[in-house]
């Protein structure tokens, strides 16, 4: 009795309330949501549902994370999108020149290093170059569309077997996407909350001549944030094309407004400095499960684009209210 | 004897030809409070931002435990143990009070934040200084006098031996200046030196014991407490002649007045504040700065929410609510920083000047009527004396003294009943000044009711037919007549004496 | 102010000055080039086919162009093109008595759209550029939910006539038309009150609430004409291709941004005109053509695109050196 009571006085610590009411209210929607929706309908509260919804969510789940970094730092990255196609495109023209595992390994490798290439040229061209995040991010989508383009003029190539295989395994019932994505989670949630790198991304972020003026090198960590972000595309595109087995050009269209969105929803602020992880999780989920919900409805694909505009309003509109409130 | 840690000698500073600092000397002793005493503009800010690394000086030396040494650098000041409290706060209001505190210098164990360990140096650092605040509050829900303390938290915990304060009582209130105070007494009692700046003379004879004068830039003495007190001091401070540039002196009309305010109340919590201007008189307003001068005039002009009290203009109940109304009711404001707020740099001076006004002169309903603009420019190029090349010219090429004569003329095209000016000649240089005097004191005689506000006393005391001190943001006097002067200005703006002068509304 | 001073403010103000002719520089030099690579581009009849086409990017421009004066952005000009284009089609179905009720529903979703983003920004203080991007996220869902995927409908024989058919010689309607609002827009703006409070708002918001300007509304506005310019723009567009296509705006996104950039107005907000961006759009128009002439695939033109928006930002829209970076 008496550690409920001091668990309930802990969570109405208006320090914790400050940071984590969001994120926790957002939990408890996604817990509710889903509940809901598998009571009313059967298809939904299929394992296999869920599985797909974890798989096909993924990708976005990377984009989100990156594009989490950058936002709280106090800028915007809509290049997402290209880095993605291009992870997607540049690794499966390696997979499918270069044979074997081996071939698979290095085009994870070289598709890293040029991703993150990617974000680092991002990162120059703002904090070197102080030229505006919104517009130098959408010339950077267009290159690098364009460069993926080239390496794949059409949908198709190869992957490699063995990593295709390993990509879509199940341990334990839960798909290898499962594990990734928890590793990653703990991984950036100790980098965002736990390491001296994180404090100086959220203190750029929140005051940025006050971090300067702590001795805080505040051009190296927007810059390292957009190489993050990069890394992160990576990972990403490297996944879709175990997935879909095959490149597309066309693949990354809506992962730069998608991903702004799922952090958004998950409590990150545009303004910058405020933003969980695990949010951002949660944030993926919801739009995935949306996405779901509308397939077993039967509404054709279309609405997709108009749930994706309205989810990124309505959760700025509640997320200027959150910060009247504060 | 206490032992002199920090000298600074014939110090001397120029910014673009003005010289800020001109032969000031400064010196702490170990487990001594030194204040630095002068008005706004003397140069103390200055000279602490030499000690602080981030301006170098032009000139002169720093000794610090006898050896010489130059900051190039705000860091290599603070290795060197030197840590300044400034009055503009650092803090990232996002993050809690030990993150801010620990920033940029995280204690680490295993690459990871060792948040238990920073949590106790904290704890056992605010025990030692009898501060009680919870670590893991976030730096956004603290009152501003908090904020002050996590501040002087941020350099306590680097363990600093000479500390610099900065006016860090502005915004507290007298529990929480106590606190300060125990801090301090502690500092000193542990052999830090201190030096301390303020113009509330209680708290400066309070924790004093040395007193360090400056004025216009020059050092005026180094007293012992015990040689000072509150008179000489203020006379130590002031004391100027009044300079040949100032229009005679001009005395209202007792008939209605053309501008009145009553009972209003622009913060939550002060007191409701009563003046008025009559015709052809130009009223002052005094006081340090950010005591309220610029939230009144902002309130006035529409700027900032009125919380209570009425605006009467010639007679008549006024409502301003937002800018528009107070242009529309006659109201003009020149702000105090016309770069900023007064003026849309990269614009043509045409542009600007007929900013306000463009309404007036519309050609069939919605199209700009060039002609018109060209006679309105010509008529306050002449009046106002604006040096330009032509009406084209970008604004921001112009001097500061024709930059706020645009902003100058920009109201007055709005034929405005009543003018602000939020520091009229700041950054200006004396022959343009001295125009601005003259303007001021015609469209005063021409019936526009003028309030002046402004750090210079000088021109407070030149220029205004009665002067309105404010302190804490309230109004603690209304001075006329011969009670216009330095010294009962300067008392009345650090909070001694409440003397009322004649205002028979 | 010393000598010096003055000196650099002369070179400051050439080097603005040949900042603002670049655009034309640069698009004299370009038409140079085409000419050489393809003999017979400056011909008349060629020359107005290209200028036909700029038509299009440049009456895009034109929204584009006072959303970036007042400092913001408009990312869902080519959406609101291709939801009008489509919304066209299908109202017209070819006949030339469907014209003006086309006309007005397009009018209407321009003003929708408009309203919306207004309404977002103005209101709810949501950035321009994320409002825009998910209004266009929605456009962009809500012609696919209209047309099923499968877009019907053809245009008007006048409405393609505008577009195809020269008159006074060499001259198609549809060039008229844009100068007719290229006109417009530069009266507006450099001509009317309005203009000047677009300018300042722009220029600086706060100096221009003291000087008694709304700003929430002039920003509104300007969003609302942004979305009912690209209406009409998506409505004459189906009359240069005749069927109806999908996404015929995706083309209008990036390249109209790079038209009004070059053209010289300020990403900040301020300082530019319209002038400049019409000039931008035939560039633009040239530049994609000349690409394609010379066999540049896809992919390099995207490349293209992308590098040069960059290297416009280096010249154009460097911020100054704060201590932070």
């Amino acid at each position: 009795m008496n550690k409920c009571k001091s668990l309930y006085n802990k969570f109405r610590n208006p320090n914790l309330q400050y940071r984590y009411s969001h994120v926790f209210l957002i939990y408890i929607f996604l817990f509710v949501f889903i509940v809901v929706m598998s009571i009313a309908n059967e298809y939904f509260r299929d394992a296999n549902n869920f599985r797909n919804i974890m798989d096909s969510s993924f990708p976005l789940m990377m984009a989100a994370f990156g594009q989490m970094i950058v936002i709280l730092t106090g800028g915007i990255d809509l290049s997402i999108g290209g880095m993605i196609t291009l992870a997607n495109c540049l690794s499966v023209t390696i997979m499918t020149q270069m044979e074997g595992v081996g071939g698979a390994l290095f085009a994870i490798l070289a598709t890293i290093v040029a991703c993150s290439l990617c974000g680092a040229i991002n990162g120059l061209f703002i904090t070197k170059g102080r030229l505006p995040a919104i517009i130098v991010t959408i010339a950077t989508e267009i290159i690098f569309n364009g460069i993926a383009l080239f390496l794949m003029p059409a949908p198709g190539g190869a992957v490699n077997k063995e990593f295709a295989k390993f990509i879509g395994a199940r341990y334990l019932g839960l798909p290898v996407s499962f594990f990734i994505m928890i590793i990653l989670v703990i991984l950036v949630r100790i980098l965002t909350n736990r390491m001296p790198y994180g404090r100086a991304l959220r203190a750029v972020g929140g005051n940025e001549s006050a971090a300067y003026s702590t001795g805080i090198s505040v051009w190296k960590v927007k810059f390292k944030a957009y190489v993050l972000a990069g890394f992160f595309c990576a990972i990403g595109g490297i996944y879709l094309s175990a997935r879909m087995y095959s490149a597309d050009p066309q693949i990354g269209t809506t992962y730069s407004m998608n991903s702004i969105t799922a952090s958004v929803v998950g409590g990150t602020l545009m303004t910058g400095a405020i933003g969980d992880v695990l949010g951002t999780v949660v944030g993926v989920f919801i739009i995935f499960i949306i996405y779901n919900v509308l397939n077993l409805l039967g509404v054709s694909s279309y609405y997709q684009y108009i749930a994706q505009g309205i989810i990124l309003i309505f959760a700025l509109i509640i997320s200027s209210f959150e910060s009247r409130h504060r | 004897m206490p032992e002199c840690i920090l000298k600074m000698e014939h110090i001397t500073k120029e910014f673009s030809g003005i010289k800020a600092l001109d032969d000031v000397s400064l010196e702490c002793e170990k487990g001594q409070v030194n204040v630095l005493a002068g008005e706004n503009g003397a140069g103390k800010s200055t000279i602490l931002k030499i000690l602080s690394g981030i301006y170098q000086p032009d000139g002169g030396t720093i000794t610090l435990r006898g050896e010489k040494v130059c900051f190039k650098t705000p860091l290599s000041a603070q290795h060197a143990g030197i840590a300044m409290v400034f009055q503009e706060l650092t803090l990232i209001n996002q993050l809690t009070i030990a993150e801010n505190i620990f920033l940029g210098q995280e204690q680490k164990k295993n690459g990871l934040i060792d948040k238990l360990e920073q949590k106790q140096r904290l704890l056992s650092c605010m025990d030692e200084y009898g501060i009680c605040m919870d670590p893991d509050t976030i730096v956004d829900r603290l009152s501003v006098a908090e904020k002050q303390l996590v501040e002087i938290l941020k350099i306590l915990i680097r363990d600093p031996e000479i500390i610099i304060l900065d006016e860090p009582t502005s915004s507290l209130a007298k529990s929480e200046v106590k606190i300060l105070f125990d801090i301090i007494r502690k500092l000193k009692a542990t052999g830090k030196a201190i030096i301390f700046i303020s113009h509330r003379m209680e708290e400066m004879f309070e924790i004093g014991d040395k007193f360090t004068v400056f004025k216009d830039g020059r050092f005026i003495c180094l007293c012992d407490r015990s040689e000072i007190d509150t008179n000489i001091l203020i006379s130590l401070m002031v004391g100027r002649t009044l300079q040949n540039i100032f229009p005679p002196r001009l005395e209202g009309k007792h008939d209605v007045p053309v501008f009145e305010v009553k009972g209003l109340k622009f913060a939550h919590n002060g007191k409701p504040i009563d003046f008025c201007i009559r015709r052809g008189e130009i009223l002052g307003i005094a006081g340090l700065q950010g005591h309220g001068q610029t939230e009144l005039l902002n309130a006035l002009s529409g700027l900032q929410h009125i919380y209570s009290g009425d605006i009467y203009i010639n007679g008549k109940k006024s409502v301003i609510k937002n800018c528009r109304q107070a242009v529309a009711n006659g109201v003009a404001l020149i702000p105090c920083d016309r770069k900023q707020e007064g003026l849309l740099l990269q614009q043509s001076i045409r542009f600007n000047t007929a900013l306000a006004s463009m309404k007036d002169r519309k050609k069939l309903g919605c199209f700009i009527d060039k002609r018109a603009e060209k006679t309105m420019i010509e008529e306050y190029r002449t009046k106002l004396n604006i040096k330009m090349a032509n009406a084209e010219q970008e604004v921001r090429e112009l001097s500061g003294g024709n930059q706020q004569k645009v902003v100058l003329g920009k109201e007055l095209a709005i034929k405005p009943k009543v003018l602000l000016f939020n520091e009229p000649t700041r950054g200006i240089d004396v022959e343009a000044k001295r125009e601005f005097y003259y303007i001021m004191h015609d469209l005063a005689q021409q019936g526009v009711a003028i309030i002046m506000c402004s750090n210079d006393l000088m021109e407070v005391i030149g220029m205004s037919s009665r002067v309105l001190v404010m302190y804490e943001k309230n109004v603690t006097a209304i001075l006329d007549g011969e009670l216009i002067n330095e010294e009962d200005i300067m008392r009345c703006a650090m909070g001694l004496d409440i003397r009322k002068g004649r205002c028979d509304i | 102010m010393t000598t010096s001073n003055r000196v650099s403010i002369y070179a400051v103000s050439i080097k603005s000055k040949i900042k603002n002719a670049m655009v034309y520089i640069l698009l004299v030099l370009m038409l140079l080039m085409a000419e050489i690579f393809s003999p017979g581009y400056l011909n008349l009849t060629h020359f107005m086919g290209i200028l036909r086409l700029a038509s299009f990017m440049g009456i895009a421009a034109i929204g584009q162009t006072f959303a970036l004066l007042t400092g913001g952005i408009d990312l869902s000009i080519s959406t609101t093109i291709s939801f009008s284009y489509v919304l066209a089609a299908q109202v017209m179905m070819g006949q030339d008595s469907s014209i003006l009720p086309a006309l007005g529903c397009v009018l209407i979703l321009g003003l929708i759209v408009g309203i919306i983003n207004g309404a977002g920004i103005c209101l709810l203080n949501i950035p321009p550029f994320i409002m825009t991007l998910g209004v266009g996220s929605i456009i962009r869902g809500a012609y696919m939910v209209f047309t099923k995927g499968a877009p019907k409908g053809s245009s008007a024989p006048l409405i393609s006539a505008i577009s195809n058919q020269t008159i006074f010689g060499n001259m198609y309607g549809i060039v008229i038309i844009w100068i007719v609002l290229a006109v417009i827009t530069i009266l507006l703006m450099k001509k009317t009150t309005y203009g000047r409070r677009i300018y300042a708002v722009g220029s600086n918001v706060k100096a221009s609430k003291f000087s008694g300007i709304n700003t929430r509304a002039i920003i509104f506005s300007v969003y609302i004409i942004s979305a009912v310019v690209s209406a009409i723009m998506g409505y004459l567009l189906i009359g240069y291709t005749g069927m109806s296509y999908l996404h015929v705006g995706d083309n209008y996104s990036t390249n109209v941004i790079a038209a009004v950039i070059i053209g010289g107005t300020s990403i900040v907000g301020g300082k530019g005109g319209y002038l400049g961006s019409a000039a931008g759009a035939v560039m633009m128009t040239v530049l994609e053509d000349f690409l394609t002439i010379v066999n540049i695939p896809e992919a390099g033109r995207m490349m293209a695109q992308g590098a040069l928006i960059l290297l416009l930002l280096m010249m154009y829209a460097r911020e100054k050196i704060t201590r932070a970076c």
